[in-house]
């Protein structure tokens, strides 16, 4: 049974705790000045200043809000989507005129689909191509088109810049502080470098079967242990991890006082399979922090949109490299039988609420028509009585 | 070697999130408005999915397209509104309409003037292909 608990910690925040969170709201501050300096108003500044903030913004983002992980072809794809939408996001924003605006919407669209295909979601990355990118775009241009004028004007013109970024980013400081707190994985990010450093360390001693190495090493080991148990228990809120590794730790130590003589390979044959127990449950860890299911003995939910959230862990089938748990390959289909099993009822007030828009819509856009054309036609009827 | 987690997904949609909302209360187009009201939404999405991805399941999915129909009925409401008002004042500024403000508060005025803007470029002109006929007053014969 793997349950997770949450240990609600709120010290209080003094100014050395605002200062300790440095990483945090320093790209927050350069990204909101960017988007101050770069919004439209009557006495611009020049635009390569609020670029080249943007820029240094968006590259302490990448180094201190996202924790860098190694170089992979998913963390290159989503380096390049999340900060090509950030950067489209910012131009949106700041752009002065609408219909470019509405241009750099779709670049936003677009590159949101890409993390949708990171995400396992194909069928979701067509179909938001579509509805977005295509229709709901078209539209706006349409709209624009509609409305246009030659010059630019105070709509376009001037913005609330700078009480709007400051609000943004009181927003955003504290949207990632909370998901920082839950979701940030950089203790048992180290844990697992820990552990597979350990790994490596015990197979080399395998090989050579030097019984001095192996008490050396497992020595090494407990030290490396420990500190990371230290740090885990500081940190992060996974109870189930801190008591395995606890216990690994005991069991090391025994290993050192009952085992002093007799064969290596045994004792260190058994200790290598533990460290790959702790390995898994650690990325199983990592992967299912700062969520909390309900347990399962007590709340039984639908297995049709595929398994519920509060399994135990031995029954998810679990990616063994990263520890993710595997998705249907089918992605159409299942999210199909999710739809007109779990959420039948929803999709069919979906498609009501959109045949209530449509027909609003026009009924809308009809009515001012008319009431001109009624309007105009009292007026001459009034003229044509003077006359 | 590690692998991406839950929480960088959920920062991209955070930061996507705040960007919708400067755009909404900074801006005075009302259709640069809506479209940064449509960011927000997007970042929503990216959330969503992030969330089914690393539960294993597709409900975020499902959610998603509940909110892709949602997001495309707003859209043509607010397209709809939008039209209509720029009819009755022919104007996108969301300014023009701060009328309709609560009782006893200040007018919000701009006090800066816009620069001087400079005027907008010709049509382009197609240059005449062949000869150009004649006009029909000299012409000599309406045969």
């Amino acid at each position: 049974m793997f349950d997770l608990y949450l240990a609600v910690t709120a010290p209080p925040v003094g100014l050395q705790k605002l200062l300790s969170l440095w990483p945090l709201w320093l790209p927050i501050v350069v990204g909101a000045l960017a988007i101050f300096l770069l919004m439209p108003r009557p006495r611009p500044y020049p635009t390569v200043y609020g670029a080249l903030l943007g820029l240094l913004a968006l590259l302490l983002a990448g180094r201190f809000l996202v924790a860098p992980v190694g170089v992979a072809p998913e963390t290159v794809l989503f380096y390049l989507f999340a900060g090509l939408a950030v950067a489209s996001g910012t131009l949106l924003v700041t752009q002065q005129n609408p219909a470019r605006a509405a241009l750099s919407f779709t670049l936003v669209v677009l590159n949101g689909c890409g993390l949708f295909l990171l995400l396992a979601a194909p069928f979701l990355m067509a179909a938001t191509i579509i509805v977005y990118a295509g229709a709901i775009i078209v539209t706006f241009l349409f709209v624009l088109m509609l409305a246009q004028q030659v010059k630019w004007t105070d709509a376009d013109a001037r913005s609330e810049a700078g009480r709007a970024s400051f609000t943004g980013g009181i927003l955003l400081a504290t949207l990632l502080f909370v998901i920082g707190e839950g979701y940030a994985t950089p203790s048992v990010d180290a844990l697992i470098a820990g552990v597979e450093k350990c790994q490596k360390e015990l197979a080399s001693v395998i090989e050579s079967s030097d019984k001095e190495e192996l008490t050396k090493t497992v020595k090494d080991i407990n030290e490396e242990l420990q500190g990371s148990e230290q740090s885990l228990l500081r940190q992060t809120l996974v109870l189930v991890a801190s008591h395995r590794l606890k216990d690994l730790t005991q069991r090391v130590e025994r290993l050192l006082i009952e085992e002093p003589e007799g064969p290596v390979e045994k004792p260190a044959e058994r200790l290598s399979k533990q460290l790959s127990s702790l390995h898994a449950l650690l990325l199983e860890t990592r992967n299912r922090l700062g969520t909390s299911p309900p347990p399962v003995d007590r709340v039984q939910l639908s297995n049709l949109s595929g398994p519920p959230s509060n399994l135990s862990a031995s029954e998810i089938r679990r990616d063994s490299k990263t520890g993710r748990p595997m998705m249907p390959a089918d992605n159409a289909a299942f999210l199909g039988r999710s739809l007109f099993t779990d959420y039948l009822l929803p999709l069919q007030l979906g498609g009501l609420l959109l045949l209530v828009a449509t027909v609003g819509a026009v009924a809308i856009a009809q009515r001012h028509l008319d009431q001109t054309r009624k309007s105009q036609a009292a007026n001459r009827g009034g003229s044509g009585g003077q006359a | 070697m590690t692998a991406l987690s839950l929480h960088h997904y959920l920062v991209v949609g955070a930061v996507l999130f705040a960007l919708g909302t400067v755009g909404f209360l900074g801006r005075r187009n009302l259709i640069l408005m809506i479209l940064s009201a449509e960011m927000m939404l997007q970042g929503v999405a990216i959330n969503l999915v992030a969330f089914a991805r690393f539960h294993g399941n597709l409900q975020g999915q499902s959610f998603v397209l509940f909110l892709l129909t949602v997001a495309a009925c707003e859209a043509a409401m607010a397209l709809a509104l939008i039209l209509m008002l720029y009819k009755q004042r022919s104007s996108l500024d969301v300014n023009v309409w701060q009328d309709l403000r609560e009782p006893g508060w200040e007018p919000y005025e701009d006090l800066e003037p816009l620069p001087e803007q400079p005027a907008p470029a010709p049509l382009p002109r197609l240059t005449v292909a062949g000869k150009e006929p004649k006009k029909r007053s000299q012409e000599k014969s309406h045969v």
